[in-house]
């Protein structure tokens, strides 16, 4: 899969801008656009209406437009410009353009712009900015540029949707995608579920408890007294269920609950003035404001509302990642809401949990607007229907109100988050059970956050059944396959993972561990569901009077297929041996067979096939430890590593502790001393001399790391010694076996050395850099700059960088 | 420290769930089952809807969807052909009031069980190759009742003879007509197409 993704990325010019047709949002004015950018500064991205042209430049642009740029002012500050006046420019909130690729999301809606980084779009926000006239027609996305070339890869436009973890899956699947049409299909199937809300309750006589009598016709209006008490102050009392407003048309009312249930409404102009009075009478503030708002902005420019005569008011959203949930894009208080909830004031149900009696006496409108189950309970004619009290079984109560503090604040309390991991997983589980889109969705988010190598193994076991927590599942495996030893060996609770995860976790392509001996074990502890941590040694004696079918049941066909996935080639023959004679391998074929495929292997010197692309004896690329090249004669290489015995002790010379083995083309002597070159210090007279190997002349030093180890070498340093005969031809090569070499860097007449004693350092790039060696060395191709003695190699010092295993 | 020992008891927790579940998955599918044949016998408002939508999650969260799934399709697929000997041996005009009786009641039951299955309905059946249980109840309406071998013909029948009633000046019962048109668009428009609107307009021609 790594392979199909290129990396490709699209460049522009200075002062031009890439349009493409598909870079849209779906709905003007709203949507959300993620990318990955690098420039050295001005990465600059314009939203209009239209597409424009690649000469286009928006500081020429007559139309509305928006533009943000990141970095401008030599890459220092934040912009953001209206119509190509600017509005925001701020220095030091971190959005800048970067020399490598960065990634960023702007997400737009009406008005309200967002920027934030990272590849997570509504996640890492870092700066928001609210335009008091929103520009609703943007749609386009341009990308732009500078007086520098701006480089752009893996943009995609999102849509604004309530559920943006399912967003999350869009973003890196390549370039420039947008939506798949069969995606919104399916999309549309569960649309009724995922739109579920408040605003199905708008004039809804279900669960009402509250009439309006409204004009001289006396229309009954239903309403809930709840969401009514929250969004303003209505003359409610207990008792009294009917409000007569006689003076009030319907249409006005109308107006008046809609803004209240969904947050935004439209109304004949003539009638904003009794609109602006209705919620005056209620203290509907936002509803006020934004009625005084529009009559300003009808004063000043009559031209605006002309056609249609309609005005639209809504509610700004306080958050630009939850568009329509309540309770953030509706008017409502959140304090008084919370109120509600403390109180219990116009509760219309007690909800007891067995075992545990009364929980909370609750609203019914406020748990149905969030749970679609909820409000089937409520409605749909069975017992809790007419009943005032409601019975919950198998349901913790802890977790229980938290689901309520959720419903009544819209936020996930932070204790329950931080405090115990195990109540996040029961609110997460409750969530799911009762349809509660968006705290699933903060639970998703907070048990992301939260995930260690000690609780992924529990949230596997609990998500897996789950059909909705596909996201969480699959970051939880690779959680677990990457730090797979600690997993298998901290605690047994992994054996009781089901089938699919556990076979997911043995293939997943990120498993790191240390010793191939580690996953058997685990394949086998898993097949037999092993109570106590122990090796493959304890199956083997158990094998001694039981038979495999006894001992795994019903895993024993999974248990087969996943040995198939130890790389049997990695363990030490002696291993393999012992492996080959257990009472494993008597009992079970397959186990035998893949035992002696590999013995043969190793024994026929086959190590390493022709077939490179057979993953089954390809070592697992994340457990090589990687050391990485920091600065000349740093602590971090190969050579001092093996001077530490790989981590156990302080550094001591790894050729004196026989950790390594370095040998050169002419015969030790107080000037050819292998272990100087390992030493760490200085050396003024250090050189190999020439030897004949088929009539030609040949200078080399040569260091083995080991028989049992191997290294991807990525970087190499020398130190000249104190004489001047700098090397000028020389190549660097890599030995599986000491005999043949494969070229990993060619030095032609390189000039980097020219002082005595000098360091130097070089990369090594190309293909053959992705292959393991074990035995490494220079060589002399080519006279050194000195004419006297021009094939002694004279170095004082060699380390090795890469990944090591 | 203390997380250790609230993770492994939470563990204990979970296991517990599980094994026990297996033990009486039996049991609580007796009571979905029960619960069902109920919706059709509109007995169902003595039932508790935790209860009900309780024992449903527990079956899709335990892996035994399937047997809810395949459970729920005998169980629909019984009550649709009781109705359909009904409505089969309904004589005369009262064939038209007994389908259409049926038809009403099939479709309040079909809405009823997507409220007590709504999390199978939401979270096992998207993930599986299966048909959701609104879509089901149609295709089962028309397998049984509309594409048995003598319905077809019996309906048009009824229907155009109706209309030619209407035709000559008598009084029909127009709302009765109604909804059974709106039967036959509620099953697809090819449906109404085929069964009705062009015999419909042969007639109308013809008269």
């Amino acid at each position: 899969m790594m392979d199909k993704k290129e990396k490709k990325f699209l460049t522009v010019a200075p002062f031009e801008c890439a349009w493409r047709k598909d870079l849209k949002f779906r709905e003007a004015g709203r949507g959300c656009v993620a990318f990955e950018a690098f420039a050295h500064n001005d990465v600059t991205l314009v939203f209009r209406e239209n597409v424009g042209s690649q000469h286009y430049h928006y500081k020429r642009d007559n139309s509305p437009h928006y533009t943000v740029i990141l970095g401008s002012h030599r890459n220092r500050r934040l912009k953001i410009e209206v119509d190509g006046n600017t509005v925001v420019d701020v220095e030091g909130v971190g959005l800048c353009s970067s020399s490598a690729f960065q990634s960023y999301w702007i997400s737009i809606c009406d008005g309200l712009i967002s920027i934030g980084k990272g590849k997570y779009p509504f996640q890492n926000l870092v700066f928001q900015w609210l335009d008091s006239h929103p520009n609703c027609a943007v749609r386009y996305i341009g990308l732009s540029s500078w007086d520098k070339h701006v480089g752009y890869r893996n943009v995609s436009v999102l849509p604004l949707t309530r559920n943006h973890i399912s967003l999350w899956k869009h973003v890196d699947c390549g370039e420039y995608i947008c939506e798949d049409d069969d995606e919104e299909e399916l999309e549309d199937e569960r649309t009724a579920y995922e739109k579920w809300g408040i605003e199905d309750f708008l004039e809804n006589w279900e669960l009402s408890d509250v009439l309006f009598i409204v004009g001289t016709e006396e229309r009954p209006v239903p309403a809930h007294k709840s969401i009514l008490v929250a969004s303003g102050n209505f003359p409610l009392t207990s008792s009294e269920d009917i409000l007569r407003l006689k003076g009030v048309a319907y249409p006005v009312l109308h107006a008046l609950l809609q803004y209240i249930y969904t947050g935004r409404t439209q109304i004949p102009e003539p009638q904003l003035g009794s609109l602006r009075a209705l919620g005056l009478q209620f203290e509907v503030i936002p509803l006020v404001k934004q009625c005084e708002e529009a009559m300003e902005r009808w004063k000043l420019n009559k031209k605006l509302f002309d056609f249609g005569k309609s005005v639209e008011l809504s509610y700004p959203y306080t958050r630009p990642n939850c568009c329509t949930a309540f309770p953030f894009g509706v008017p409502v208080d959140i304090p008084r809401l919370k109120q509600l909830y403390l109180t219990s004031k116009y509760s219309d149900v007690n909800i007891y949990i067995e075992g545990h009696g009364l929980i909370a006496r609750s609203h019914k409108i406020i748990l149905s607007l969030w749970s679609l189950p909820f409000a089937k309970m409520f409605t749909n004619g069975m017992s809790e229907t007419i009943s005032p009290e409601v019975i919950l079984r198998d349901i913790s109560p802890e977790a229980f109100k938290g689901l309520l503090e959720f419903m009544y604040s819209g936020e996930l309390s932070l204790e329950a988050a931080v405090d115990s991991g195990a109540l996040l997983l029961q609110l997460f589980l409750l969530a799911d059970q009762f349809g509660v889109t968006l705290l699933h969705q903060e639970c998703c988010k907070k048990l992301l956050e939260y995930l260690s190598e000690d609780s992924v193994c529990l949230v596997l076991q609990v998500v897996s059944s789950i059909p909705s927590c596909k996201l969480i599942q699959e970051t939880c495996e690779m959680n677990f396959s990457m730090h797979f030893d600690y997993c298998t060996t901290a605690s047994v609770d992994f054996v009781l993972l089901d089938e699919t995860t556990f076979r997911n976790i043995i293939q997943h392509p990120d498993l790191t561990v240390t010793s191939e001996e580690k996953v058997l074990n685990a394949i086998l502890m898993w097949g037999v569901k092993a109570k106590e941590e122990y090796g493959w040694e304890m199956i083997d004696e158990m094998m001694i009077h039981c038979t495999p079918e006894l001992l795994f049941g019903d895993r024993l066909q999974t248990v087969n297929h996943l040995l198939s996935f130890v790389r049997f080639r990695l363990l030490p023959l002696p291993l393999l041996e012992k492996l080959g004679k257990s009472n494993i391998a008597r009992h079970s074929s397959t186990f035998s067979n893949l035992v002696m495929e590999a013995i043969n292997c190793i024994k026929h010197g086959l190590a390493r096939p022709e077939n490179e692309h057979n993953l089954r004896i390809q070592h697992r690329r994340s457990s090589y430890k990687e050391l990485q090249y920091i600065c000349d004669g740093d602590s971090n290489g190969v050579l001092y590593f093996a001077g530490t015995s790989y981590g156990e002790h302080q550094w001591v010379n790894p050729v004196l502790a026989k950790r390594i083995t370095i040998t050169a083309s002419s015969p030790s002597s107080r000037f050819t001393d292998p272990k100087a070159l390992v030493s760490r210090t200085y050396r003024g007279t250090s050189f190999a001399g020439p030897q004949i190997e088929d009539g030609h002349k040949s200078t080399w030093w040569t260091v083995d790391i080991g028989a049992d180890h191997q290294l991807i070498c990525n970087y190499y340093t020398l130190r000249q010694d104190g004489s001047r005969a700098y090397m000028r031809y020389w190549n660097f090569q890599g030995s599986l076996d000491g005999k043949t070499w494969t070229n990993l860097r060619a030095h032609e007449n390189d000039q980097t050395i020219c002082k005595p004693g000098q360091f130097a350092s070089w990369p090594v790039i190309g293909q053959n850099a992705l292959l393991p060696f074990r035995f490494f060395r220079v060589v002399l191709t080519g006279p050194t700059a000195d004419a006297s003695n021009p094939w002694n190699f004279c170095i004082c010092f060699l380390e090795l960088y890469g990944y090591f295993h | 420290m203390s997380g250790q020992k609230k993770r492994s008891f939470l563990n204990e927790a979970f296991k517990h769930q599980v094994v026990f579940f297996q033990e009486c998955v039996e049991k609580t599918w007796k009571i979905l089952e029960h619960a069902i044949h109920e919706i059709y016998n509109h007995n169902l408002s003595s039932f508790s809807f935790e209860e009900v939508y309780r024992h449903a999650y527990n079956m899709v969260v335990h892996n035994f969807g399937e047997k809810l799934y395949s459970g729920l399709l005998t169980t629909m697929t019984y009550h649709v052909k009781e109705m359909f000997k009904l409505i089969e041996a309904a004589q005369g005009e009262l064939f038209l009031e007994e389908l259409n009786r049926n038809w009403a009641e099939h479709n309040k039951a079909v809405q009823m069980i997507r409220d007590i299955l709504v999390y199978m309905d939401r979270n096992f059946i998207p993930s599986t190759p299966k048909t959701p249980v609104r879509e089901f109840g149609l295709n089962l309406w028309m397998d049984v009742v509309i594409d048995a071998s003598k319905t077809r013909s019996r309906l048009l029948d009824t229907l155009l003879e109706l209309v030619h009633r209407e035709m000559s000046g008598e009084v029909i019962n127009r709302g009765l007509m109604r909804n059974i048109i709106k039967m036959l668009m509620d099953l697809g428009f090819t449906v109404y197409q085929d069964d009705f609107e062009k015999h419909f307009l042969k007639v109308s021609a013809d008269f």
